[in-house]
């Protein structure tokens, strides 16, 4: 019997996007304070041939946390590039089982990469790994990138749930 | 198996996997994976899948990539592509197929300050396509000019894909953005030859209307303050050699998103967007990179590409030949594929061997020629049917515009690009001329 209204994997799909969102603007608002600093950098450099120690190790440390904040937004929305053209003719319903079927390669690349991530996590942790002038930590690069991919993973994982529960996709693709 | 039947598998497999859909950047970290595995066994495919990521994605050189689409998506947000096009069409909307010329113009503006080709595209189709919808441009001129125009974002210096060709092959990105100027501006007067031409033969497809008065005109030429002073911030800056590309594109960012705020278009609720907005262009980039980097480290291993280069190197053909068959190559890939994954996945292959050829030019011009053709031959795959990325987010923006008609429309600038691409093999002073006076 189906159950009317939206089904749990859909709803699941949608708290998580939210957080996807979440990360993404913290990515974001990360990448924008390190342009800041940098700028605040140059200027001093420019007029007071001063400068920030180290605004390359921020922006560099910044700019990697924040690409990997914003994985699982992309994923949420579908957004990564596939070659569409060979597949354009096949049945809906075939389509929707590739889809299925490469969500799932997804959620498990994506969770085998988290997995190894939390080891290197875990030894830049041990061996506290930093950066050489300003000792930023580099865990924190390693626990953004767990985040990134364990998110992504779990992304796929709801579109593939969502798919085999047969709720229509709303495909968040501009096409 | 010999490590080059290896490759030779890894390369099938990629494309068999990229032909059933899998995301490109899944299947090249998948063919890649398994390469590494069948060479290495698991222990150094695990030790490169526990930090490479992090390795790869925390560098000062690829920071530049998100800096740079944050201030073209501030720049779209700051309304700045909508004054472009306004100015331009001020002074030549007038003429037969004017509005088409304005957008061209006001995409070559915007990609001046932008180095990505779908922000390009879809921020000046916002205001473009029903102005010259309104004026009774037909669909297919109206989306082919959006579409041709939306590369400019990434054939003008700032460009994403520059900047990945630099990365992969060690060149210096100031150099190649110089390189590319000269090229760019060839563009942009093909885009314009291609117009005139079109609205000669069709000029039902694109009525004239009345001359604006020279007090108007002037008027709109305030609009290009704020875009003018931003890409004299910034480019002075690089090419002037005040600051680096990667600290350029941080005062880029910050300024472009502070003259948002000022101009009231940019608020908490503009703010999320633009990240959002930032997030997935940037993420879609870096998860390819990653992808491409598994691959190319596991191909590495299989050394075709030394092979590839040395056979290369060896044939005794004229490099010419050669290079007309890469050109002819990457556009038959361009068709199918994105530009971005063209470039990460054979840059790597054939840059060494193209490097071995003899065209009797210093090694860093030709490894700048090189850099800009190759961006105009991936970039011309960004409005070839059927794959062309442009040509589709311009047909989610047009939904009334029948695909036939967009690609009606859009082939008189891939003419214009065939013959631009012939003009650079055939002259590579074009390229690096400019490097070599400017910094001689």
């Amino acid at each position: 019997m189906r159950v009317p209204g939206p089904s749990i994997a859909a709803r699941t799909h949608e708290t998580a996007s939210r957080i996807a969102v979440v990360l993404a603007v913290l990515g974001a608002v990360l990448l924008l304070a390190a342009a800041v600093i940098v700028a605040y950098s140059v200027l001093l450099r420019i007029v007071a041939s001063g400068q920030v120690k180290g605004d390359f190790e921020i922006v560099a440390v910044a700019s990697g946390i924040a690409i990997l904040l914003f994985l699982p937004y992309c994923q949420a929305m579908h957004a990564h590039v596939t070659v569409d053209v060979f597949t354009g003719w096949l049945p809906r319903a075939v389509l929707r089982w590739i889809e299925a079927l490469w969500s799932l390669a997804l959620a498990v690349a994506a969770a085998a990469l988290a997995w190894r991530l939390s080891v290197g996590l875990e030894e830049a942790w041990r061996r506290n790994d930093v950066t050489m002038m300003l000792h930023l930590p580099l865990y924190a690069a390693y626990a953004a990138a767990v985040i990134g991919f364990a998110g992504t993973s779990i992304l796929a994982l709801l579109d593939l749930l969502e798919a085999l529960s047969q709720s229509p996709r709303r495909n968040g693709r501009a096409r | 198996m010999s490590p080059a039947e290896t490759g030779g598998v890894m390369i099938a497999g990629l494309v068999v996997l990229m032909v059933l859909r899998m995301p490109i950047f899944l299947a090249m970290a998948a063919a890649g994976a398994a390469g590494y595995l069948w060479l290495g066994g698991p222990a150094p495919l695990l030790a490169y899948l526990k930090s490479s990521v992090v390795s790869l994605f925390v560098s000062y050189d690829y920071s530049i990539v998100p800096l740079f689409l944050m201030m073209g998506h501030f720049a779209g947000r700051a309304g700045i592509s909508a004054d472009l096009f306004a100015a331009a069409n001020a002074w030549v909307g007038h003429r037969r197929g004017g509005l088409a010329m304005s957008t061209v113009l006001g995409c070559g503006a915007f990609g001046a300050i932008c180095g990505s080709s779908i922000a390009t595209a879809t921020t000046m189709a916002a205001v473009a396509l029903p102005e010259m919808r309104k004026h009774g441009y037909s669909g297919a001129l109206a989306s082919g000019t959006l579409a041709a125009g939306g590369t400019l974002g990434i054939l003008i210096p700032p460009s994403i894909i520059l900047i990945i060709y630099a990365i992969l092959t060690e060149q210096n990105v100031v150099k190649l953005f110089v390189a590319a100027v000269v090229p760019a501006m060839l563009a942009v007067a093909g885009y314009l030859l291609a117009i005139a031409v079109y609205v000669r033969l069709f000029p039902a497809e694109a009525p004239t209307r009345g001359r604006l008065p020279l007090a108007e005109r002037l008027r709109s030429l305030r609009r290009v303050v704020p875009a003018l002073a931003i890409f004299a911030v910034v480019f002075v800056g690089i090419y002037g050699g005040f600051f680096t590309p990667t600290e350029g594109a941080a005062i880029g960012a910050v300024v472009t998103g502070g003259y948002a705020v000022l101009s009231g278009r940019l608020g908490l609720r503009g703010f999320v967007e633009t990240s959002l907005e930032t997030a997935t262009a940037t993420a879609f980039i870096f998860a390819i990179v990653f992808g491409a980097d598994l691959f190319n480290v596991a191909l590495a291993l299989t050394r075709v590409p030394q092979q590839m280069a040395e056979w290369i190197g060896g044939v005794a053909i004229t490099p010419y030949a050669i290079l007309a068959a890469l050109v002819l190559i990457y556009l038959l890939l361009g068709c199918v594929m994105d530009s971005l994954s063209m470039i990460l996945l054979t840059i790597p292959i054939i840059f060494p061997a193209f490097m071995a050829l003899d065209f009797g030019l210093a090694t860093e011009a030709q490894a700048l020629w090189f850099g800009i053709l190759t961006l105009i031959v991936v970039e011309i795959g960004m409005i070839t049917p059927p794959m062309g990325l442009n040509l589709f987010v311009i047909s989610a923006l047009a939904r009334d515009v029948p695909n036939a008609m967009i690609y009606r429309g859009v082939s008189p600038f891939i003419a214009a690009e065939i013959v631009r691409v012939g003009l650079i093999t055939a002259f590579p002073s074009l390229s690096y001329w400019l490097v070599r006076t400017f910094y001689s």
